[in-house]
């Protein structure tokens, strides 16, 4: 479900595909923990393979949001399919997180 | 389709994948727009997750009976449970300006659907009714 790229600068890109629900979301959870734990503060979700988003999903993105933001660090989402972006509107995540089209348009603003 | 598809699925998050593909077959046959069909998706996921969670209390060896039907333009999605009664009108959706994990499920549904009922007038647990206007996309061909 996750793939980590270095994507230089110090950014760190993590492509997520499939379900993102209690499951799966408490997997990103563990895994945006470990990145943080290691210094690796600013964070980037390509959501392009998330095809199904549910509460339990919303609410990892926002404790992911948490853990990052308590060390210091931050999380920008990118490539959001048009279900997951419009779920993201309806419970105004989208004002909490900023979202790109592409990772290179989140690299760009990280840097 | 004025003959309801029914299931009936045990209270346990694995059966809620069958739930997902019979009405996710039955919405394409009826020709919904993917994203409404997705969202639709996702409110009848979210109540069977209520249900197993508050309902049933995490009990995983109980009954949900699931039927769906198509009226006109309306598709009807009744669930029913038999665990514990919630009083509907103690339901709440979140403050959305409250930025938390969790508690969004019923969002969900009250934002997504176009009617939702909780009954309670019964013995035991509850009878959950969702409808959602599909409109013109709604394919006769399939009824």
């Amino acid at each position: 479900m996750l793939e980590i790229k270095d994507e230089g600068g110090g950014s760190k890109l993590l492509s997520l595909s499939g379900r993102l629900d209690a499951n799966t979301g408490k997997q990103l959870k563990e895994k945006i923990q470990g990145m943080v734990d290691k210094d690796d503060k600013r964070l980037i979700l390509n959501l392009s393979g998330v095809e199904f988003i549910d509460s339990s999903g919303l609410g990892s993105l926002v404790a992911c949001y948490r853990l990052a933001s308590k060390a210091g660090g931050e999380i920008r989402l990118c490539c959001l399919q048009e279900t997951v972006r419009s779920l993201m509107e309806l419970t105004r995540l989208h004002r909490l997180f900023e979202i790109f089209d592409d990772p290179e348009a989140a690299q760009e603003n990280f840097s | 389709m004025t003959i309801p598809v029914q299931l009936t699925i045990p209270s346990h998050s694995k059966y809620l994948c069958l739930v997902r593909k019979v009405l996710t077959h039955l919405l394409s046959n009826h020709e919904a727009p993917e994203d409404v069909a997705r969202k639709i998706v996702l409110c009848v996921d979210e109540a069977c997750s209520n249900i197993i969670k508050h309902g049933y209390g995490g009990n995983c060896d109980c009954p949900i009976e699931i039927s769906f039907q198509l009226e006109n333009d309306e598709f009807i999605i009744k669930i029913r449970d038999y665990g514990k009664q919630c009083d509907a009108s103690q339901f709440k959706s979140r403050d959305l300006e409250d930025v938390k994990p969790g508690g969004l499920g019923l969002f969900f549904i009250t934002e997504i659907m176009d009617t939702v009922d909780y009954c309670t007038n019964r013995e035991k647990g509850t009878l959950l009714t969702m409808v959602k206007k599909l409109g013109s996309h709604v394919s006769g061909a399939a009824r």
